[in-house]
């Protein structure tokens, strides 16, 4: 099981996430922005962080830049976005993966899950693009 | 702008034209046409002439022109095959063996010429011959838009005239020339020619006076045409400046669409995961805490009220595009109607509201879509203050029969060059801060209160934040009664 960071602005969207990760057994924090996110990351390093990209105060690029200048890449982090160049973004931003919003809740549990699996495989490189 | 250009353009061109090549007696004429079968008849004309007044006629035509040319001079009895004296030549093989890289060889025109004329020599066993030249070399460069070029031709031609002492005529078709831009090299070419004689039609008047009316209407048409052309100018510009701003209209829409689309999917996340949440959990005949099911169907009633808000904006602003929204005003408590939006709205939020007005106050408003202003001004309010920090909302009469209802923040404020753009449609203040929002709620809100006759401004308050004041009439302006 992997311990997974979720960062939204929308507590309903964070709150239907966590609810579905810890009941397959995830450890999950939360974060309302990339502010809330870092402080989280310090506190307790995550696996895995699904990152929302359009938030107030700090974005989701923004958390990328700085997350990497503190903790190189660490974490497998996840794009969770409603933005339609998502697929341009998961290159651009050099990310794992991506979930376009509104997204299936089952297929995003089993996306964290492969992710945990390869991730405490060590073998995380194969999962980048 | 263009009038001035083309008058000193039209100038140049006309200096141009009055320029003569120094030649002796020697003739370099140029007539223009515009019809094929009259200029073919007038060459067979003078080639019958001239060939029976003894004199070599050299042809430097196209094949084509060749032909109709022969069959032309066979009509006035002339055998061009059988008269030594007719010497035919393709022009365009002459052109093509005598122009490198594209531009004109003197050397090889002249040593061109040279045979022709040695030739002429022998058959008229003369050392001096009368020779005629008729050719369209430099027309057909012309033609294929190479007008510097066949100036240049013309230019090597006078230098032949001047060595071999022959007499040439020119024929140019009076379309290549068609662009206004066409008058300059036109000019250029009439100065190399001795002779300019103007298209059929002109040539043909037997009387000055038929030539000087003649002159009269052309310059009227050609008046008219410069006219024209700088009114299809100006036509062309607006065109161009009408299609920028339909390019930014659409490039606004397209953004503002991105957007919307955006917001859309934030509440059909919500509402798709929390149902698929409970879902999962019937389907795995698992027993949903009551903790769970409750902030389930609190986060679905919730998102459900803020997608049914998003969809109602959207089409308030297609009304209000189309000039469809109307308003239905009614003598309203507005006093009442302010704490209702207040308490049922507003009661949970993260600001403290403070209402600071009478209880009773009547007014002549549609009450929905007031509704509409208040909940848009206090969302707003909300949105751009800090957590905790108190929204005041005033209503009060003002002296003169007319009502004020204000509402105060403690956020950031408002730049003061920013204060009209926020009212524009699609606008989102702090855009770089990613709130969430379609920029409609303060459109919408000045909409409805110009509607009812009145107007909404942004004041400082005494500490920090922002004030928007809606004033309102005493009484609606005529026009509204009734609607």
């Amino acid at each position: 099981m992997a311990h997974v960071l979720v960062v939204d602005d929308d507590p309903d969207i964070r709150s239907v996430i966590v609810f579905a990760l810890r009941d397959e057994g995830h450890t999950v924090d939360e974060a309302a922005d990339g502010f809330e996110a870092l402080e989280a990351v310090a506190r307790r390093h995550p696996d895995i962080i699904l990152l929302d990209v359009k938030m107030p105060r700090m974005d989701g690029r923004e958390f990328i830049v700085r997350y990497r200048n503190q903790h190189g890449r660490r974490a497998a982090i996840i794009l969770v976005t409603a933005a339609r160049d998502a697929a341009l973004l998961r290159e651009e931003l050099e990310v794992e993966d991506f979930i376009a919003k509104p997204f299936d809740l089952d297929r995003l549990v089993m996306r964290v899950s492969l992710i945990a699996v390869r991730a405490a495989g060590g073998a995380r490189q194969d999962v980048n693009p | 702008m263009i009038g001035a250009d083309h008058t000193s353009g039209g100038a140049a061109t006309a200096t141009l034209a009055l320029r003569k090549p120094e030649l002796g007696s020697q003739e370099h004429a140029v007539r223009f046409y515009t019809a094929e079968q009259s200029l073919v008849d007038d060459l067979c004309r003078e080639l019958a002439a001239s060939l029976r007044a003894g004199k070599v006629c050299i042809s430097l035509y196209s094949p084509e022109r060749l032909e109709l040319l022969d069959a032309g001079l066979r009509k006035l009895g002339v055998n061009p095959g059988a008269s030594e004296r007719y010497i035919a030549a393709d022009a365009r093989e002459m052109l093509a063996t005598c122009l490198s890289n594209g531009q004109p060889s003197a050397a090889c025109f002249n040593e061109q010429i040279h045979r022709l004329v040695g030739h002429a020599q022998e058959i008229t066993a003369d050392r001096q011959p009368d020779i005629i030249v008729f050719g369209e070399m430099a027309a057909l460069l012309c033609a294929e838009g190479r007008h510097e070029i066949a100036w240049q031709v013309e230019n090597i031609w006078n230098d032949l005239i001047r060595e071999y002492r022959f007499n040439v005529r020119c024929s140019y078709p009076i379309g290549v020339f068609r662009r206004q831009a066409d008058g300059e090299s036109m000019g250029k070419i009439c100065g190399e020619h001795t002779q300019v004689m103007p298209a059929e039609g002109y040539t043909t008047l037997s009387t000055d006076d038929a030539r000087l009316r003649t002159i009269a209407l052309l310059q009227q048409k050609a008046q008219a045409l410069e006219s024209e052309i700088e009114e299809r100018q100006r036509m062309q510009e607006t065109l161009i400046e009408m299609n920028h701003a339909l390019m930014v209209a659409i490039a606004a829409r397209d953004e503002f669409l991105s957007i919307a689309a955006h917001e859309l999917k934030t509440p059909v996340t919500s509402l798709r995961g929390f149902t698929q949440l409970l879902l999962r959990d019937l389907r795995q005949a698992q027993e949903t805490e009551p903790e769970r099911l409750e902030r389930a169907l609190d986060a679905i009633e919730r998102q459900t009220a803020k997608l049914n808000r998003l969809v109602s904006r959207l089409l308030d602003i297609s009304q209000m595009e189309a000039g469809k929204l109307r308003i239905a005003p009614e003598r309203t408590d507005l006093a009442m109607l302010t704490l209702s939006v207040l308490t049922q709205q507003f009661g949970d939020a993260r600001s403290k509201i403070v209402y600071d007005g009478p209880t009773s106050l009547e007014a002549e408003i549609d009450p929905i879509r007031f509704e509409q202003v208040i909940t848009n001004l206090v969302e707003n309010a909300i949105k751009f203050s800090p957590e905790g920090s108190t929204v005041t909302v005033k209503l009060r009469r003002r002296t003169d029969g007319g009502i004020e209802l204000s509402v105060t923040d403690q956020g950031v404020g408002i730049p003061h060059e920013e204060r009209e753009a926020v009212f524009d449609r699609f606008y989102q203040a702090h855009a770089q801060r990613h709130l969430s929002g379609l920029g409609l709620g303060l459109h919408i809100a000045r909409e409805i209160v110009t509607m009812h006759g009145g107007s909404i401004r942004i004041e400082d308050p005494e500490h920090q934040g922002t004030r928007f004041v809606v004033a309102l009439p005493s009484r609606l302006p005529d026009e509204r009664h009734g609607q």
